[in-house]
């Protein structure tokens, strides 16, 4: 079996709450709190989740923009959680990413070319006339005429910036693309485009994608794997089609029932009541305990204000942080096909 | 598939938003500071001529003024309008020098300061108010007794209020843009940190190092007026606006031109530097980009 | 087990069954070397206790549209040059500053994107939600007590009593969200204008916002003017919608009708273009083309660039209305109009 070209086990992020006449913490934010999972070669693995469930920052640490405070990281079978120098530059070259904002992404007062040139540049030392083709090259194959090189980013629209983004990212041919929240910020006539880039690019390139956003519809056309964070923990995690039609976890069924379908015959699910936890206090045991249906269907189990259920790091199966793991998606088939 | 787009919209250029410049204030500096640079050839006598028999001359427009002096002499009989052309070096010379010397280090310091952050921040910043909350004129008094009046004390007392001034500034703009995606996405490029400074940082902070330096400017000449005025800036016989217009202040009643042009010299100076500061600063504002 | 929320003072039925009538507004934008048309002609009607949709992308004039419409444009950057709004028996394009403040909060409310700028950090939010009760009613702060406790609940704030006292930013974004619309809601407005109150907020916490919304539009009867790009929203709150492209309505409909038969290509693209869950496709349709430059519109149809079904004529002429069978219309050339 090969190599996944990610592999990450127990990640934990913490940050320290600043408070206090001289800054001592009085507390400290569970930002990712013990994430494990692997991201094969050429698939893309989503990351789902709401605000403070930790998704954001884990991407910025597998990024390494910031050291995590313990686990660690395997890129195509290498150790790079400490990685300096050699290997640092090693990693910068295989792992990219492209940003929620394309507005804050693209640098205002440089040329597209200096934009999209500017890892070759940091990594390769090529002439003018070189960088120049490559460029040209590079903003071809997003779907930009090449002339837009010498150009500056304000004269493009949102989506257009985000192919330049993008031209960026693949300019040293990358082993895998972090992808934060890509066409959030984008309209909605313009996401299909570069959705469809992106998806081309995956195809051509053999790309693998770890993609974070909190759209549960983008995830299922884009993804084999998915991830369900919550509160700095993966509750569950699946290939894409399974957790789509069998979600596990309560949270995930959650998430599926509030995204509002376009068809009007179908009305929004089970609302689940609450507030997302807040990762600098975060409920004892299981995390989503408070808010859980399936905990109140099934009389208060204390096992949920007790203990918190770790998921298992086994890629290969349905992962699910939950007590009473199936629980949900028995007593569904059972409401669905009562017993004869 | 091929979109082969190209972008939407024009380049905006830096020659059209020159041409909108307000013209007075451009006309008024421009005067002035091309006297300076020529004063040799503009100015109709030496500075430091002097002349007793034509003393306390009055301007043209007077009984017994005449073009030879167009406004007036002083009692040593040199000619104001040279002397205020000539002043004009000076003060300029000054002003510059001052900006250039303090404002490089103060941008650097910023630059390192808003980027780096931290404790290092914390200690620039702190050495940076303790200058801003300084009296300039007072300190620079006691500097000057203790550095000897010349030149070249006046520009390195003044050095270091411009640098905090701009170490000030320039440290916040460059936190907002280090929280920019685009430094993120350098640093995932494996940038260093240098490279993310000259590259990224600096060019997205000089529209304000810019505004701020116009400004500076005329701040600076009035300061450097001020304390010729008080007898310590740059020492005589050497024209200053400020010691000109000191030197004329027994005669404001009777012999008003010899406080008088200098005067207006500095005014005009200041008024159309600020002019254009603010203009500058108006169009360089990134929030007045239209749709 | 919803909250009941009285309607204070039900204000007499002007203008029978049609609460709202917006007619040929056109509100532009000058700008260096011409005018950008935000709103280009609109049209639409709101009846009562119905919730309307305003759907379009940015630059489409929607929130124009709404700013228009209360007369809150930004000063000095954009003005309606022509058009009509008949709102309850008043024409507000025309009305005095006087009758415009009666009307803003306490006959027509609005939530809008951001409620972390729309409340203000240094006042508690029971002093906020007060504001416009104090405000068009004269009550004290005292007598609106009462009132603000009411909403508050009705808006499910847990604890009102005690939370009334403490400040915007002790509260979720959720309940920030609330607590605007609970702002709006006090004094019982006929009209809420809504625009886009969910961009922001979490997908679990949208869904309680959106059930929230309808539970008290049905419990009151207030018509709602719902803002967004989000067709989804769309399909689970609104009666009916309008789609808006470039500063015109191109369609408008039932929800029904708009989601399930689109007519114009602009709807029929938007919604093949947006993934579903459960309808997973191999490549997501893409619509061609850039969004408009609304500073240089051409004179017909300003989807004319990226329209699959485009005809000389709709560069040259915006197509009429084609009524469809409900009273919706749809203004395209290739379907109907000839």
């Amino acid at each position: 079996m090969s190599e996944p070209v990610l592999e990450v086990r127990n990640l934990v992020k913490y940050y320290p709450l600043a408070g206090g006449p001289f800054g001592t913490g009085t507390g400290i934010v569970h930002a990712v709190d013990g994430v494990s999972f692997r991201l094969d070669h050429g698939t893309t693995m989503a990351v789902v989740g709401e605000s403070g469930s930790g998704k954001t920052t884990m991407a910025k640490v597998i990024l390494l923009l910031e050291r995590p405070t313990s686990g660690s990281i395997r890129f195509q079978g290498e150790e790079i959680t400490d990685a300096h120098g050699a290997l640092l530059r090693e990693y910068k070259r295989s792992v990219q990413a492209v940003f929620q904002d394309p507005y804050s992404s693209l640098s205002p007062r440089m040329r597209v070319r200096d934009i999209v040139g500017e890892p070759l540049q940091v990594h390769e030392r090529l002439g003018r006339a070189a960088l120049r083709t490559r460029v040209g090259e590079l903003l071809e194959q997003v779907g930009l005429n090449p002339a837009a090189a010498s150009a500056y980013p304000h004269q493009f629209s949102g989506g257009q910036r985000q192919r330049i983004a993008i031209a960026r990212a693949l300019s040293l041919n990358p082993k895998l693309i972090v992808l934060d929240e890509p066409v959030s910020a984008l309209d909605v006539s313009i996401r299909a485009q570069i959705l469809n880039l992106l998806v081309d690019l995956q195809r051509d390139r053999a790309l693998s994608y770890l993609l974070i956003s909190h759209d549960l519809a983008i995830v299922e056309h884009m993804s084999h794997s998915v991830g369900v964070m919550y509160a700095g923990q993966l509750v569950e995690l699946a290939p894409a089609e399974r957790l789509y039609a069998e979600p596990q976890h309560p949270y995930t069924e959650a998430l599926l029932a509030a995204v509002p379908s376009i068809d009007p015959d179908l009305p929004l699910g089970q609302i689940v009541g609450g507030d997302v936890a807040n990762p600098a206090d975060p409920p004892s045991g299981c995390r989503f305990h408070p808010r859980c249906p399936l905990r109140a269907e099934l009389g208060n189990p204390e096992i949920c204000s007790e203990e918190d259920p770790a998921a298992q790091v086994d890629a290969a199966s349905h992962n699910v942080a939950c007590h009473f793991r199936g629980a949900a998606a028995k007593s569904r088939a059972q409401a669905a096909s009562p017993p004869a | 598939m091929t979109v082969g787009i190209g972008p939407i919209a024009r380049a905006r250029s830096v020659g059209g938003a020159l041409r909108r410049m307000p013209l007075i204030p451009l006309v008024m500096l421009g005067t002035l500071m091309l006297a300076a640079l020529f004063a040799p050839i503009v100015a109709p006598h030496p500075p430091l001529e002097i002349d007793l028999s034509a003393a306390l001359a009055p301007p043209f427009y007077h009984d017994g003024g005449s073009l030879d002096h167009p406004l007036g002499t002083d009692r040593l009989g040199r000619d104001i309008l040279s002397r205020v052309i000539y002043g004009g070096q000076v003060s300029l010379l000054l002003a510059f020098s001052v900006l250039l010397i303090g404002g490089s280090v103060g941008v650097a310091l910023g630059l390192v300061s808003g980027y780096v952050g931290g404790a290092l921040d914390s200690l620039i910043q702190r050495a940076v108010e303790a200058v801003l909350s300084l009296p300039t004129i007072m300190v620079a008094l006691v500097f000057v007794f203790v550095l000897g009046q010349s030149f070249s004390s006046v520009v390195l007392i003044l050095a270091p209020f411009i640098t905090a001034s701009f170490a000030r500034m320039v440290r916040g703009e460059a936190l907002a843009v280090r929280n920019m995606n685009y430094v993120a996405l350098a640093r995932v490029a494996g940038a260093s940190h240098l490279r993310i400074i000259a590259r990224h940082i600096l060019p997205n902070v000089a529209g304000t190092i810019i505004v701020i330096a116009t400004l500076e400017i005329g701040a600076l000449i009035l300061v450097e007026a001020s304390l010729s005025f008080l007898g310590v800036g740059v020492p005589p016989p050497t024209p200053a606006w400020g010691l000109m217009v000191d030197d004329g202040r027994e005669y404001l009643a009777t012999r008003y031109w010899l406080s008088l042009f200098p005067g207006l010299a500095i005014v005009v100076t200041v008024l159309s530097i600020n002019w254009i500061g603010d203009w500058l600063r108006n169009t360089l504002d990134p929030k007045r980009q239209v749709i | 087990m919803t909250p009941q929320l009285r309607a204070l003072e039900p204000t007499a039925e002007a203008g029978g069954n049609v609460l709202l009538r917006v007619t040929d507004l056109y509100t532009q934008i000058p700008i260096r070397g011409g005018v950008v048309k935000a709103v280009d002609g609109v049209s639409f009607d709101v009846r009562r206790g119905e919730i309307v949709g305003l759907v379009g992308e940015s630059g489409s004039g929607k929130t124009m549209t709404c700013l228009s419409i209360i007369r809150l444009l930004p000063v000095a950057a954009a003005r309606t040059v022509s058009g009509e709004v008949w709102f309850n028996g008043t024409e507000l394009l025309g009305a005095s500053d006087k009758v415009m403040r009666d009307v803003r909060g306490r006959h027509i409310a609005m939530v809008m994107q951001d409620a972390l700028t729309a409340l203000n950090p240094v006042l508690t939010v029971g002093e906020q939600v007060s504001e416009p009760l104090r405000h068009h009613f004269g009550w004290s702060r005292t007598e609106a007590r009462e009132r603000v406790l009411e909403v508050l609940r009705a808006v499910r704030i847990p604890r009102p009593a005690e939370r009334l006292d403490e400040y915007p930013h002790q509260f979720s974004g959720g309940m920030r969200q609330r607590i605007v619309a609970a702002m709006g809601l006090g004094p019982s407005p006929e009209l809420m204008l809504a625009d886009e109150p969910t961009t922001a907020l979490d997908v679990t916490i949208q869904a309680q916002f959106l059930t929230l919304v309808k539970d008290l539009q049905a419990q009151t009867q207030m018509s709602v003017l719902w803002i967004t790009h989000d067709l989804g929203v769309v399909a689970q709150t609104c009666d009916s919608v309008n789609v808006m492209y470039a500063g015109r309505i191109v369609e408008s409909g039932s929800v029904r009708r708009i989601l399930k038969q689109p007519l114009h290509p602009y709807t029929r693209a938007l919604l093949e273009s947006v993934p579903a869950i459960g309808a997973k496709r191999q490549k997501l349709y893409q619509i061609a083309g850039q969004p408009p430059d609304l500073a240089n519109l051409p004179p017909g149809c300003p989807f004319y660039d990226r329209c699959p079904l485009r005809m000389e004529i709709c560069r040259e002429q915006f197509p009429p209305a084609t009524p469809d069978r409900d009273g919706g219309r749809v203004h395209c050339w290739a379907v109907g109009g000839k």
